[in-house]
Formats: C-alpha cells, sequence, structure tokens
C-alpha cells in the first residue's frame, strides 16, 4: 500500500468504519512508514480536541431577540377578521348624530323609492346601499320598516358603537359621506369552487374589486408602521408559495403620505389558499388590505395583496372611503 | 443522537425536549422559552462554528428558533427532536451563506486576508514538535481550532463539526445534511487533511 492510499483512508480507519481487509493493510503500512503514522496520530489528535471544543454562550439577550422577533412578526391576526366579521368602532357623539341621520335620512329616501318601485319585481332596497350593521342588513333582507331603524337612531347612546359587516355584504365605511356605496366585498378563490356559480362569482369579485379591511376607526393612536416582509416571506414560503415582487422593494415607504400601501405579488398554490385565509385572518395592525386574484398558473394561483397603514403616527380620523 | 442524551444534571435531553414541545403546542407558551434555554447553546455554537461570525450566528441562531416556533407543530415525535434541531440549523446556516448579502461579506473577508498573506509573505509549514497542540492553553487551542475550521470550505466544516465537534455518527451526519455516505467519507477525509495541514503551520507560526 502506497503513502497517498494510506492517506486516504486514514479518516475512516480512524472512525474505525474502514474494511476489516482494508484496515490491516493501513496498519501493516504504518508500522513501516513513520510519516503515516505522525500523520494518524495528528489525525487523532486533532479529532480528540475538536470534541473538547466548548460550546459557546449566545448573546444575553438572546432569548428576548426571538422573543421580540416573535412579536414583530406580522401577527397575522385580525385584519381579515375584521373582513369578515362585524368590527366596532367607536365614535364621537356628534358624528355618530350626523351618522344616524345620514343613515335616516338615505332609508327614508330608499322607502320611497322602493314605494314608486312597488310593481318591480326586484328588491326594492338593494344590499349595496349599506350604511347599517349586520342586523340591520338582516332586518332589510326580511322586509322590516325604517321604523325600527330610526328608533335605533333615536336612542343611540352618547358614544355610539357601529358595527361593520364583512365580507357577506355592505359596510358604514361610507358613514357620513352621502351614502355613497362602500367597496364590493370579495374573497379568495378556492379551487374547488372555482366550477360553482358562487365561486365564479368570488372570482369576479375578486379580479373586479378587492377585499377591503374597514378602514373606519377613530381615537386610535397609531405608531408609524413598516412592514416585516421577511416574516411574511417566512409565512408565504411555510405554504408552498412565494413573492414574485414587493413594492416598494423592502416594504418600507416615506412616511410621508397619510397612507402607506405596500403590494406584494405572490403566487399561493390553489391546495394553500384556505390556510393562507386563515394566515391573513390573523393579520392584525393595518389599516386596509385587499387581495385580488390576478391569474393562475398551474396549481398557482397569483395574488395581489395590497397593505395600507397609517404613517402619521397621531390620531386616525374616521375615514371614509 | 448527535450528542450525548444526557446533560451532566442526568436530564434526559431529547425526552426533556420532547416534553416541552408537546408542552407548547398545548398551549404553555413558556414552555418554548425553556426549550431555547435547553438548546441555545449547542444552535448558536453551531451556527458560530459553520458562519465563523458572532454576529451571523446571533442572527442564524435566532432564526432557527423562530423556525422551530413555526414548524414544531409539523415535528414528528417518534423522529428524534435534536436531529430535526440539528438538521434545521444546518439548513438555515446554509441558507444564510447561499445569500448573495453574506457572499460578499465573506469575499470582502477573503480579499484582505489574502492582502495580509502577501504582505507577510509566504509560509513555510515546517515539522513541529510532537504533539504541540497539547503546549496550548485551552482558550488557545479553541481558538486555533476555530480558525483552522473557517479555512475549510463549508461542506467540509459542516461535515468535520458534525462529526468531531458534535459527534454525530455517519449515519446522523447523512440525515442532518442529506448527503450520500460516501460524501460524507471523503469530505471528513478532505476536511481532516486540511485541518492538520492548516493547524500545523498555525503552530509553525506561532514558534517563528
Amino acid at each position: 500500500m502506497r503513502c497517498h492510499e494510506v492517506e486516504e483512508d486514514l479518516s475512516e480507519y480512524i472512525d474505525g468504519v474502514l474494511s476489516h481487509e482494508r484496515a490491516e493493510l493501513v496498519e501493516q503500512h504504518l508500522l513501516e512508514c513513520r510519516k503515516c503514522r505522525e500523520l494518524c496520530d495528528s489525525m487523532r489528535e486533532i479529532a480528540g480536541y475538536m470534541a473538547e471544543m466548548e460550546r459557546v454562550d449566545p448573546p444575553a439577550d438572546f432569548i428576548q431577540s426571538i422573543n421580540a422577533r416573535l412579536g414583530a412578526m406580522p401577527s397575522f391576526s385580525g385584519s381579515l377578521r375584521r373582513m369578515l366579521s362585524p368590527v366596532r368602532v367607536r365614535l364621537p357623539l356628534e358624528l355618530a348624530g350626523v351618522a344616524a341621520a345620514v343613515i335616516l335620512i338615505f332609508y327614508v329616501a330608499q322607502f320611497n323609492l322602493r314605494e314608486k318601485a312597488a310593481d318591480s319585481p326586484l328588491p326594492s332596497v338593494p344590499a349595496e346601499t349599506g350604511l347599517r350593521d349586520a342586523e340591520e342588513i338582516k332586518d332589510t333582507k326580511t322586509g322590516s320598516s325604517t321604523e325600527s331603524l330610526r328608533k335605533k337612531d333615536e336612542t343611540a347612546p352618547p358614544q355610539a358603537d357601529v358595527k361593520v359587516s364583512g365580507s357577506s355584504g355592505p359596510r358604514p365605511d361610507d358613514l357620513g359621506e352621502k351614502g355613497k356605496v362602500p367597496e364590493k366585498q370579495g374573497f379568495f378563490v378556492s379551487g374547488k369552487e372555482e366550477n360553482t356559480e358562487s365561486g365564479e362569482e368570488k372570482i369576479r369579485g375578486l379580479e373586479k374589486d378587492a377585499v377591503m379591511a374597514p378602514a373606519l376607526r377613530s381615537g386610535i393612536v397609531r405608531q408609524p408602521r413598516r412592514v416585516d416582509v421577511e416574516s411574511w416571506r417566512l409565512r408565504i414560503d411555510a405554504l408552498g408559495g412565494k413573492i414574485i415582487d414587493i413594492q416598494p422593494p423592502g416594504g418600507v415607504s416615506s412616511p410621508d403620505s397619510a397612507s402607506v400601501p405596500v403590494i406584494f405579488n405572490i403566487e399561493i398554490p390553489v391546495k394553500s389558499h384556505e390556510r393562507f385565509l386563515q394566515e391573513l385572518d390573523k393579520i392584525k395592525g393595518f389599516e386596509k388590505i385587499s387581495a385580488e386574484v390576478t391569474g393562475a398558473e398551474g396549481d398557482f394561483l397569483k395574488i395581489r395583496l395590497v397593505i395600507e397603514y397609517p404613517s402619521d403616527g397621531g390620531a386616525v380620523k374616521p375615514e371614509v372611503e | 443522537m448527535p450528542v450525548d442524551d444526557t446533560d451532566y444534571q442526568g436530564i434526559d435531553i431529547e425526552e426533556e425536549s420532547k416534553t416541552l414541545a408537546r408542552d407548547f403546542l398545548a398551549g404553555d407558551t413558556d414552555a418554548f422559552n425553556r426549550l431555547i434555554i435547553l438548546h441555545q447553546k449547542l444552535v448558536f455554537s453551531l451556527c458560530l462554528r459553520l458562519l465563523g461570525d458572532y454576529d451571523d450566528a446571533d442572527d442564524c441562531a435566532q432564526e432557527v428558533f423562530l423556525k422551530i416556533h413555526r414548524y414544531l407543530k409539523g415535528f414528528r415525535f417518534e423522529s428524534s427532536f435534536r436531529t430535526w434541531l440539528y438538521r434545521v440549523t444546518v439548513n438555515t446556516c446554509k441558507n444564510l451563506m447561499d445569500s448573495s448579502e453574506y457572499r460578499m461579506k465573506r469575499k470582502k473577508v477573503r480579499i484582505e486576508e489574502e492582502y495580509r498573506s502577501e504582505e507577510e509573505g509566504e509560509r513555510v509549514i515546517k515539522d513541529s514538535s510532537p504533539s504541540p497542540l497539547a503546549l496550548l492553553g485551552r482558550k488557545e487551542l479553541g481558538r486555533m481550532l476555530d480558525d483552522a475550521l473557517e479555512t475549510l470550505p463549508a461542506a467540509q466544516r459542516l461535515v468535520v463539526v458534525l462529526k468531531d465537534v458534535e459527534g454525530a455518527s455517519y449515519e446522523q451526519i447523512t440525515e442532518i445534511t442529506g448527503m450520500k455516505t460516501g460524501t460524507v467519507k471523503s469530505k471528513l477525509s478532505r476536511a481532516r487533511l486540511k485541518l492538520r495541514k492548516v493547524i500545523k503551520g498555525m503552530i509553525n507560526d506561532e514558534m517563528s
């Protein structure tokens, strides 16, 4: 056996994983070759010292840093829930009064219209009119009169709680904006639902109008926020998706504008979109979030995610979309 | 297990890890902090030896625990927790090493080192006295071994750290790294030969 052959075998020989025959040949060579013997000894010695290498303590704030990063990750709670379920917003008394008046005027107008269109087979009060909470919508659909609404308005408490409906119907985001029709609510497209009527409706809804979170806020002190792009990336990676691009790059915008939109163009596997929905459901802290399916390629849905958050860091006035 | 299952206090670390993981999944958030405490030294040291930079190791080790936090619910409790932990750590380090930012940083360091070695001139590796490593103090020896590890290509460094520092078996290394056994053996052999050469050179430098 030659020295270079022994050199190649020494590592396995030291670990005792060399075949019996090969090990005997190495041993024979080591007895005869001082240079290879020294090489073997020093390799053993180094491996021995390596095994004694001490582990190193992480920085003292290691655990705190991890917990801070866990806390700083988009907590993914609330946003879609806000979109899909009623949200309570506290309004000052004056504003609540104005809102109540607008609702009343609007409904009286609608009531008159309905009377005029009595012969029409269509529902006299379209759902798109908005400006009411979920119960009110229900009332309208079941044909309750405006009387109950009027009564409700008259008995409004000094700090009126206004419920904002979710995606299933219009919300009073346009409260006080002279009966402006709110954004239509959409939803993520389910692969399973694509061929169903409701699925097609959802796709159409998403293509036309994004899923909008309520923008109505009052008296809430907010700090400027930046989007934790890395956390988003990790979340999306975990779902088998990927971020195609982010605008502005890095997810940080100038704080000069009143609202800073960050746009993620992402791809999510169709099979993961339900989970993505659930993740999105947990997002917190954004003023507005919208998601739009922009296309599909193979098993992937292309989604445009627009996140807006206030950047002034001060109290956010009730705003109207 | 790549390292001892039982620590000096007689705690079965594998069992303790799984208990904490189960507690965390059951809603005990403090259990996750205890899991970090149990493994932070292992993870941080491995990151440090693979990356060779304290700050990078800090970021990377934190990232490892964020991943553990995120993916723990997918962990199969019939498999080894620590092997999984090693795999997550190694993959996180690999991802960092593959990043362009990290490559740029390493490239800069290499250029600086090459510039310095040109200034100092080529060192001649001479035969040293028998077992000169034994003459070194523990800290000095540790520093020398760390410096020597840094000279190895990433894959060789990974294999030799897992085998000689962490005490993993060939089988465990293949499981952690995804390399074939033959690849592990050849990389380990090359790594050990190079380490021996580099350390010998360092000792000669110290003595000259």
